[in-house]
C-alpha cells in the first residue's frame, strides 16, 4: 500500500492506492473519493457490543469500512475535522488512540476497543481507548497541529489534547489539582504520563471549540 | 475585470478589479470591502434567470437568498474583496462559454456579471437521504469564483471516479453521473457511515474539497446544547 499524504497541517487527507486484493480499513464516513471499482465492508471492531458502546459513548462511527478491489485501486479518506494527518508505520508495536482519532489503517493492523475507565467517561472526551497493533500503515489525525513527543519522565497533558501514545508509557486521568482548581482553572481532568515512549498531541479541541461557540447560538 | 485569490489555502479570499461599467454577482454576504465607487445591489435577480421564483430556486439549492451585484458606476473603476464562510480555499474558474458547471450548494462564492445562473434538482432519492442534492448551474463566458471546506483539488477520472456528495465542489456537464451509495448494500452503507456519492464517467473537469462541512457541523453540532423550541 503507497500512502500520500496532502494538506497537512491545515486539512490533512490521505490518499491510499491499493494492490489488487489488498484491504483499507477506515473510520466509517472517512472515505472522501475512489476507483470505481472498489468493494466495500462493513465491520465492528473489538466486537459489536463493545463497538456500540462506543459509538454511544464517544459519538464515534460504530462501525468499520473496509474498502478493497480485485483490480486494485485508490481510496482517499479524510478526518471529519480540520488538522494534521500522522502516518506510522507500525512494526508490531501497540499504539493508544483517543476517541476520534484513529483515521484508517491496512489490514495488519487489529483495532480494539477498550473502556478507559470511569474517570474516562467523565473527562468529556470520550470514555473509550482505541488500541491500535501490529504490522502496517496506521493513520491518525489531529484537530489542529499536531505535537510528537518523545517522552523519558513525566507529562502531565489536558485529556482533549492527547492523540496517541505509545503502549510502554503508563498514564492515569487525575484532577489538575484540588474539586475547586478543577472547577474553576478552565483545566478539566489531565492524563499523567510516565515513562519512555513517544506521545502526540493536538494543538486545538472541538469540545473548547464548541464552548466558545455556545453562547452565540440563538435561542 | 480582474481576479487576485489571496492567501490560498486555509483562509483564502479575493479581490476583483472592476472596469468602469463592469459588474460582478455574489453569494449575498460574501463582500468584506468594497471601494468607494461600487454600487451595490441586492438582488434575487441573475441575469437571464429573474425574478422572485429564481431567488427562491437559490434558496432550495443551499445558497442565500439573495445574490449581490457589484457595478463599478459612474465611470470609474473599483474594487470589491469577497471571502467565503467557511476555512478553506478559493478557485477561479474560466469559463470559455462551451460547457455549463455545476456547483454543489455552498460552493458557488461569485462569478462575472455576464454567467447566467440557475439551479438544478437532482432527485428525490437525494432528498431522501436528507443530503441535498442541489446544484447552481453556471452558463457563459466569464470568471466563475468557487469556495470550499478545506483544499480544492482537481479529480483525475480515470473511467470512473466516485465521490462522497458532501466532498464535490463542481464539475462540468460534460461529466455523467450516478448518485449511489459507497459499497454492495445499503443498509452497510449507511451503518458504516458512508453517505451517499456520486459516481462520475466521461471527460470533464471535476473539482473536489478535501473535507467534509456537513460531516464537521455535525460532529461539532453532537456538542452543542439542544436547540431551543
Amino acid at each position: 500500500m503507497e500512502i500520500r499524504l496532502d494538506g497537512n497541517p491545515d486539512f490533512g487527507e490521505a490518499t491510499c492506492t491499493l494492490d489488487p486484493g489488498e484491504v483499507l480499513v477506515c473510520e466509517g464516513g472517512a472515505m472522501s473519493r475512489m476507483s470505481a471499482e472498489m468493494d466495500l465492508n462493513t465491520r465492528a471492531a473489538g466486537g459489536l457490543l463493545k463497538s456500540l458502546l462506543r459509538g454511544v459513548g464517544a459519538g464515534e462511527s460504530f462501525l468499520l469500512s473496509e474498502y478493497s478491489s480485485g483490480e486494485g485501486g485508490f481510496v482517499t479518506v479524510a478526518p471529519v475535522t480540520p488538522g494534521a494527518i500522522v502516518h506510522r508505520k507500525m512494526e508490531g508495536e501497540l499504539l493508544r488512540l483517543s476517541a476520534g482519532s484513529y483515521l484508517a489503517s491496512s489490514a495488519g493492523i487489529s483495532l480494539e476497543t477498550k473502556f478507559g475507565g470511569l474517570k474516562a467517561l467523565f473527562s468529556g472526551e470520550g470514555a473509550f481507548v482505541f488500541d491500535a497493533q501490529g504490522e502496517g500503515d496506521l493513520l491518525f489525525n489531529a484537530y489542529g497541529a499536531i505535537i510528537e513527543k518523545q517522552l523519558d519522565g513525566e507529562l502531565t497533558v489536558d485529556t482533549g489534547h492527547v492523540v496517541a501514545w505509545e503502549s510502554s508509557l503508563d498514564y492515569s486521568i487525575e484532577g489538575m489539582g484540588g474539586l475547586k482548581q478543577t472547577l474553576f482553572s478552565g483545566e478539566g481532568l489531565v492524563m499523567r504520563f510516565a515513562g519512555s515512549g513517544t506521545i502526540w498531541l493536538q494543538t486545538r479541541t472541538l469540545s473548547e471549540t464548541a464552548g466558545w461557540i455556545t453562547p452565540y447560538l440563538s435561542a | 475585470m480582474q481576479i487576485a485569490i489571496e492567501d490560498r489555502g486555509a483562509f483564502a479570499s479575493a479581490i476583483i478589479q472592476l472596469d468602469a461599467g463592469e459588474s460582478f454577482v455574489s453569494e449575498s454576504g460574501a463582500m468584506y470591502r468594497t471601494s468607494a465607487e461600487i454600487d451595490v445591489d441586492v438582488t434575487t435577480r441573475s441575469k437571464g434567470k429573474g425574478g422572485l421564483f429564481g431567488g427562491l430556486k437559490r434558496l432550495l439549492g443551499g445558497e442565500s437568498f439573495f445574490l449581490s451585484t457589484y457595478k463599478a458606476a459612474g465611470g470609474v473603476a473599483g474594487e470589491v474583496g469577497i471571502a467565503p464562510t467557511l476555512p478553506g480555499d478559493v478557485k477561479q474558474v474560466d469559463m470559455d462559454g462551451s460547457v455549463r458547471w455545476l456547483c454543489a450548494g455552498g460552493s458557488y462564492l461569485g462569478s462575472g456579471d455576464e454567467l447566467a445562473l440557475d439551479t438544478q434538482f437532482q432527485g428525490l432519492r437525494g432528498m431522501l437521504s436528507g443530503e441535498k442534492m442541489f446544484f447552481v448551474s453556471v452558463e457563459g463566458s466569464g470568471p466563475l469564483l468557487l469556495s470550499a471546506y478545506g483544499v480544492i483539488r482537481e479529480a483525475a477520472i480515470d473511467g470512473e471516479v466516485i465521490v462522497d456528495t458532501g466532498h464535490v465542489v463542481a464539475f462540468e456537464e460534460t461529466l455523467t453521473y450516478e448518485v449511489s451509495k459507497a459499497g454492495g448494500s445499503w443498509l452497510r452503507s449507511f451503518l458504516g457511515g458512508e453517505g451517499l456519492v456520486m459516481k462520475f464517467k466521461g471527460s470533464g473537469r471535476l473539482l473536489v474539497q478535501s473535507h467534509n462541512p456537513k460531516a464537521f457541523g455535525a460532529k461539532l453540532g453532537a456538542m452543542l446544547p439542544p436547540r431551543q423550541g
